[in-house]
C-alpha cells in the first residue's frame, strides 16, 4: 500500500529534482556571462601603438589625434612579462558608461593595492579615450590603442568592459565579463591571487 | 470598384508604415563613437569561396547577440567576425580551420550544433537514452497487459 503510494509521488519528486537541478546551474553562473576560451592560454600576439601618456594631454583638450599618434610608442606581448604576480588587462572606451562606473574602482586598484592594471582602449577616438583618463585619471600602466577591435577581435572580447586577469608570463587565468566593485573583486579575482601568492 | 480601390489604398498604408518606421529607426540607431557603415563590400576570388564563406558565417553564432548568426547580427563584433570569416576562406582555409579560429577566441559557445566529445555526451546520447527506457518500459507495459 505505502508502496503504492510512493510510485505515484515519484514522478513528480523526480520532476522537483530537476527543475532544482537547472535554477542552480542557472543561478550559479550569474555575472559572468561565459568563461573566456584563452583561460591557460597565453594573450595572442600583437603590435600596437600606446594611448598617449596622460602628462601629454594635461589641460590641454584641442590636442589633435595626429600629435597625439606621435607621443605614443609601439607595444607588443612583452608587456604582460612582468616581475608581478600578476596583471589585468581591462577593456574600456570613452562611449562606454559602464566603463566609467568602474574607474573609480580601477584608480582605487592601482593605487591602494598596487594592481598593474594595462588598458585596452577597443573601437575609440583616440583624443576623446585621452579626455577620459585626463579628466577621471588614468589607472593604466600603458594603454593599448585599438581603434578597429583587431586586437581584441584577437583576445575573444564580447563587450566592453571585460577584465583580464593574467599571471606573470602573460597566460590568462580568469575573464570577467561587466564593471568591477569591491564585491566582484573579492569573489572572483582575490581567489586566483590567494593562489599566486602561496605558491 | 470603388470599394476595391479603397481596399487597395488601406492596404498600401499598411504596408508602407511598418517599412517606415523601420527607416526612422535604423537612422537614430548610430552611437557616436562607433561609426557603422551599412553597405559592405568584398569580393572573393571565386564564386565557390563565396558561398562557402556565406554558408560558414550562417553557421556561426554572433557572441555578443546571441539569438543571431554572423550574418543577421549587425552589431559590430559581427560584422568584424564576417569579415574575418570571409578573409579567412578568400586565403583558402579549409571550414575546419575557420571553425577552430572561432572556437579557440569565442569558445564552443559560437557553435550552433554542439561537438561530439565526452562532455556532449549527455546532451547527444541522453535523448536516444530516454527514448529507449521509454520504450523498454511500454513494451513491459504492453505485455503485462496481453498477457493477464
Amino acid at each position: 500500500m505505502l508502496n503504492n503510494k510512493f510510485k505515484l509521488i515519484l514522478p513528480s519528486l523526480l520532476g522537483l529534482l530537476f527543475v532544482a537541478v537547472m535554477m542552480f546551474a542557472l543561478t550559479s553562473q550569474e555575472g559572468q556571462v561565459t568563461p573566456s576560451a584563452l583561460v591557460g592560454k597565453p594573450i595572442p600576439a600583437f603590435t600596437a601603438s600606446s594611448l598617449s601618456a596622460t602628462e601629454l594631454v594635461g589641460d590641454n583638450e584641442l590636442i589633435s589625434n595626429n600629435e597625439l599618434l606621435g607621443n605614443s610608442a609601439l607595444l607588443d606581448n612583452s608587456i604582460f612579462q612582468t616581475d608581478k604576480n600578476y596583471t589585468l588587462l581591462n577593456v574600456w572606451a570613452s562611449w562606454c558608461a559602464v566603463c566609467q562606473s568602474e574607474h573609480g574602482f580601477l584608480m582605487k586598484l592601482a593605487a591602494k593595492d598596487n594592481m598593474r592594471i594595462v588598458g585596452l582602449n577597443y573601437r575609440d577616438d583616440r583624443a576623446d579615450a585621452n579626455r577620459v583618463l585626463s579628466s577621471l585619471g588614468n589607472p593604466y600602466v600603458t594603454t593599448i590603442f585599438d581603434p578597429d577591435g583587431k586586437i581584441a577581435l584577437n583576445i575573444g572580447v564580447i563587450a566592453t568592459p571585460e577584465t583580464y586577469l593574467l599571471d606573470n608570463k602573460g597566460i590568462v587565468l580568469f575573464r570577467y565579463s561587466g564593471a568591477l566593485d569591491e564585491t566582484v573583486w573579492q569573489h572572483y579575482f582575490k581567489p586566483f591571487m590567494q593562489l599566486l601568492t602561496d605558491k | 470598384m470603388k470599394r476595391l480601390s479603397a481596399y487597395f489604398c488601406m492596404m498600401a498604408i499598411l504596408i508602407i508604415q511598418p517599412l517606415s518606421a523601420q527607416q526612422s529607426s535604423l537612422s537614430s540607431g548610430e552611437s557616436r563613437g562607433e561609426p557603422t557603415q551599412s553597405v559592405e563590400i568584398f569580393e572573393f576570388n571565386t564564386l565557390d569561396k563565396q558561398n562557402r564563406a556565406i554558408h560558414l558565417a550562417r553557421q556561426l553564432r554572433c557572441p555578443q547577440c546571441q539569438n543571431q548568426n554572423l550574418m543577421e547580427s549587425n552589431s559590430p563584433i559581427a560584422k568584424d567576425l564576417r569579415l574575418k570569416v570571409y578573409v579567412m576562406v578568400n586565403e583558402g582555409k579549409t571550414d575546419p580551420q575557420v571553425i577552430d579560429f572561432m572556437t579557440s577566441r569565442f569558445g564552443d559557445m559560437v557553435l550552433y550544433k554542439p561537438k561530439f566529445e565526452p562532455r556532449t555526451y549527455v546532451l547527444w546520447l541522453g535523448p536516444l537514452l530516454l527514448i529507449m527506457v521509454f520504450g523498454w518500459l511500454g513494451y513491459r507495459k504492453v505485455k503485462a497487459s496481453i498477457v493477464a
